[in-house]
C-alpha cells in the first residue's frame, strides 16, 4: 500500500464563539478523515459554511485540531521538530480565494517573489532576477520585465492571481491547496488559470488540493482525481470525479447537482430542486443531531437520521458515502 | 414610434466616473429596449458597465459619476418620461413605486435594529403617506409566503436572524410590497448557496407569472442567465455588444466576445472544450481604439482597429455590434 502524502485523521477543529461570559465552542469540522496521495488531483466541495476551507488550513498546518491527527508522509505534523515543521510548510503551500489581499501592496512583483526563493536558498542575489523571470514565464506572465517591477494593484485579477501561483511554486511544494482561486477572477479568464494549475501540477509532480463550491470547475480541474463533498463541517461523500457527477450517493451530492445552474437553457431549465424538509442550512453553531442533513433531506427517516449520525461506508471500490440509505444498522 | 409594449428605453446613454487618473468611461452609448412583462439579462464581466447602468436609471449614482448625454424613457404611466431629465425629488416618486431595485448583497439592505415588519410599514408609509398597518402586513405575508417563508417568524425577526438566503428573498418580498412595474436585480443571487439560489430563480419565476412584473436581472454568470431571462444583452467595455432571444444567445452566438464567452464556462456534462479568451479586459480610462474587444479577437480586422463598431439589427430582434456583420 503506498502511503498517502497527507492523511487526516479523525479531525475535528473548533472555534471559540461568542462574548466573554457567553463563550463557547463551535465545531466546524468534525470526524474528517481523508488520505490524499501523491501527484493526486483532490476536490473539496462544499457551500459556505461547509468547513471546505477549514480543512484546507487544516491540512497546511494553520490550524490545530482539537481532535485527531494530521499526517504528513506519515508523520503528525503537530508533533514535528520545528525544522521539520519549517520544512512541511515549505512543501505544502496554499493559494487563496483574493489574491489581492494575500499580495503585500507596497511591494512589487519581484519583491514579493524573491523574497521566499531567498528565504530558502532557492536563489542567490546574483542570481535572483533571473530565478524570477523563469517563474514570472511559467505562470505565463511574459514577458518578465513587464511585470516585474509592477506592483499588484498594476495588475488584472487573473494577472494577480497567476503572481500568487508563482510565489507558490518557487519553493517547489510538493503539494498546492487551491481555496476557490478563480472566483475573484473574470469568467474569461477563469479556465487559462485552471489550466495553468493543471499543467504546473503535472510538470512540478505536486498533489493538488483543489477547494471550491462549483461542480462543473472541479470537473474539469481534477479530470481523473477524486472528490470529496462536504456538509456543515462533515465529509458526506468520496468518489472520483466522474463516479460522483454520473452516480451521486448522497442525497446532499444530488440536490448539489439537481441545482447547480448551467449555461444552457434548456438544460438549466429542466433541472428542477427535490422536495426539500427545509431550503435553508441549519446554523454549524448549532448542528442537528444525527446526520446533520436530515433537517433537509427528502429522505429523511425520523427516528435513524435523527438520532445517529451515519458511518462512511464503501460502496462500491473508491466510492464511499455516509447516509442511512446505504448503511445497515 | 415605440410600440405599445415598451416599458423602458435607454437611447445613446453615456456615463462617466471620475478617478484620479482621468474619465472612467463606464456607459457608452448604451441603446436598450425593454418590453412589459420580459426578463431582461443583462450580463457582462467586472467592469462591463452592467451595475453602473442600472444605477443611472435608478438616479443612484455616486457624486463622482455624471450623465454625459442620452436619454431614458420610461412609459410605465402611459406617457413617455425622460428619467435621466428628472431632479432628485421627482425621481423619488418613481422610486419603489414604479422602478425597484434589488441589490446584490441582501445583508446590507436592512436596518440591523428594526423588525423585518417595520421594514415593510416603513416602506408603505415613506412611499405612500398614511397607510393601515394591517393592510400593509396582510400584503406582506402574502409576498413572503410567496418567496416561500414563513411570513409571522419573519416579520418578527430582525435582519442578523435570518441567514443570508432568507434576507434575499425578504428583500425581494419588500421589493414587490409596492407593487412596481419594473424591478432592477443586481446579482440578486451572488454570496448565497446554490439551493437558495435556485429558490430565488424559482421565485422570481412565480412573481413574473403572477405580476407580470419587468425584470431586468444583472449577472456576470451565464448560467443564471439561462435559467431565467427571455432576452439577453452582453455588455464588455461600457458597450452592448449583443442583445437576442436567450436561446439565439446560448445557441446560435454571433458576437466573438459572445462566443469566447460560453467557452470559458466549464459545465456538468458532456465533452465541451473549454478555453479562456486571451488577454485581459481593456482599461476604461485608457480605451483601445476601434472595437473595445479588438486586442482580443480572433477575427479582427483592420478596420476593428480604426472603428468602433454601431449596434445594428441584423435579424429582427438580433442586434449586434461587429464588424463580421455590418457592411456599411
Amino acid at each position: 500500500m503506498v502511503q498517502p502524502l497527507v492523511k487526516v485523521e479523525h479531525v475535528a477543529i473548533e472555534f471559540r464563539s461568542g462574548r466573554f461570559l457567553s463563550r463557547r465552542r463551535v465545531r466546524v469540522l468534525d470526524d474528517i478523515n481523508v488520505e490524499i496521495y501523491e501527484g493526486e488531483t483532490f476536490g473539496l466541495v462544499g457551500e459556505s459554511g461547509s468547513g471546505k476551507t477549514t480543512l484546507g488550513k487544516t491540512i497546511v498546518g494553520l490550524y490545530r485540531p482539537a481532535e485527531g491527527r494530521v499526517l504528513y508522509r506519515g508523520k503528525d505534523i503537530w508533533s514535528m521538530s520545528k525544522e521539520e515543521f519549517r520544512e512541511f510548510r515549505k512543501q505544502v503551500q496554499m493559494i487563496h480565494q483574493d489574491p489581492y489581499a494575500s499580495l503585500n501592496p507596497v511591494h512589487t512583483i519581484f519583491r514579493i517573489l524573491s523574497k521566499p526563493l531567498l528565504k530558502y536558498k532557492l536563489a542567490t542575489p546574483d542570481d535572483v532576477e533571473e530565478k524570477v523571470a523563469q517563474l514570472l514565464k511559467r505562470v505565463g506572465l511574459t514577458p518578465p520585465e513587464d511585470f516585474m517591477y509592477k506592483y499588484p494593484h498594476q495588475l488584472s485579477g487573473g494577472q494577480r492571481q497567476r503572481v500568487s501561483i508563482a510565489r507558490a511554486i518557487a519553493v517547489r511544494p510538493k503539494m498546492l491547496v487551491a481555496d476557490e482561486p478563480v472566483s475573484m477572477v473574470d469568467v474569461s479568464l477563469r479556465v487559462g488559470i485552471l489550466k495553468l494549475l493543471a499543467r504546473l501540477r503535472e510538470e512540478l509532480g505536486m498533489s493538488l488540493l483543489y477547494i471550491t463550491h462549483d461542480l462543473a470547475t472541479l470537473r474539469y480541474i481534477a479530470k481523473g482525481g477524486r472528490i470529496a463533498v462536504m456538509y456543515l463541517g462533515k465529509i458526506v461523500e468520496i468518489a472520483s470525479v466522474e463516479e460522483l457527477i454520473e452516480k451521486p450517493l448522497h442525497p446532499y451530492t444530488q440536490l448539489l447537482l439537481a441545482a447547480l445552474p448551467e449555461p444552457d437553457p434548456k438544460v438549466t431549465r429542466s433541472k428542477k430542486l427535490p422536495k426539500l424538509r427545509s431550503i435553508d442550512i441549519p446554523s454549524i453553531a448549532n448542528p442537528p443531531p444525527g446526520c446533520r442533513f436530515n433537517t433537509r433531506c427528502p429522505y429523511y427517516k425520523a427516528g435513524l437520521c435523527d438520532r445517529e449520525p451515519p458511518p462512511m461506508i464503501e460502496v462500491e471500490k473508491g466510492h464511499w458515502v455516509a447516509c442511512w440509505l446505504y448503511a445497515k444498522r | 414610434m415605440p410600440g405599445e409594449n415598451l416599458i423602458l428605453s435607454i437611447r445613446n446613454l453615456n456615463v462617466v466616473y471620475w478617478a484620479r487618473r482621468g474619465w472612467v468611461k463606464a456607459v457608452r452609448n448604451v441603446s436598450l429596449d425593454i418590453y412589459r412583462g420580459e426578463v431582461l439579462g443583462l450580463v457582462g464581466e467586472s467592469g462591463s458597465g452592467k451595475t453602473t447602468l442600472a444605477l443611472t436609471v435608478m438616479k443612484l449614482l455616486p457624486t463622482n459619476a455624471k450623465i454625459l448625454s442620452g436619454s431614458i424613457l420610461y412609459y410605465g404611466l402611459g406617457k413617455a418620461v425622460d428619467l435621466a431629465k428628472l431632479s432628485e425629488k421627482e425621481i423619488r416618486k418613481y422610486r419603489w413605486k414604479e422602478i425597484a431595485l434589488a441589490f446584490q448583497g441582501a445583508m446590507n439592505a436592512f436596518n440591523p435594529v428594526m423588525r423585518i415588519k417595520d421594514h415593510f410599514i416603513e416602506t408603505a408609509k415613506a412611499h405612500l403617506g398614511h397607510v393601515d398597518e394591517e393592510e400593509v402586513l396582510k400584503e406582506a405575508r402574502e409576498l413572503l409566503k410567496l418567496v416561500l417563508l414563513e411570513p409571522d417568524r419573519v416579520l418578527r425577526s430582525f435582519p442578523h436572524q435570518l441567514s443570508g438566503g432568507m434576507k434575499q428573498r425578504t428583500l425581494l418580498a419588500l421589493a414587490l410590497l409596492l407593487r412596481p412595474k419594473l424591478i432592477i436585480l443586481d446579482e440578486p443571487t451572488s454570496a448565497l448557496d446554490v439551493v437558495s439560489q435556485k429558490v430565488i430563480l424559482e421565485t422570481l419565476r412565480n412573481i413574473k407569472r403572477e405580476f407580470s412584473t419587468t425584470m431586468i436581472l444583472i449577472t456576470h454568470d451565464l448560467s443564471i442567465a439561462a435559467e431565467l431571462t427571455d432576452r439577453v444583452a452582453i455588455m464588455y467595455a461600457g458597450k452592448i455588444m449583443e442583445v437576442g432571444g436567450v436561446e439565439d444567445i446560448f445557441y446560435d452566438p454571433m458576437h466573438p466576445y459572445t462566443r469566447g464567452l460560453l467557452k470559458a464556462v466549464p459545465v456538468l456534462k458532456g465533452t465541451k472544450e473549454v478555453e479562456s479568451i486571451p488577454g485581459s479586459p481593456p482599461d476604461l480610462i485608457d480605451l483601445p481604439p476601434g472595437c473595445a474587444f479588438h486586442p482580443r479577437c480572433p477575427y479582427a480586422m483592420e478596420r476593428c482597429r480604426r472603428e468602433d463598431p454601431p449596434l445594428v439589427e441584423v435579424k429582427p430582434g438580433r442586434f449586434v455590434a461587429c464588424w463580421l456583420y455590418t457592411k456599411r
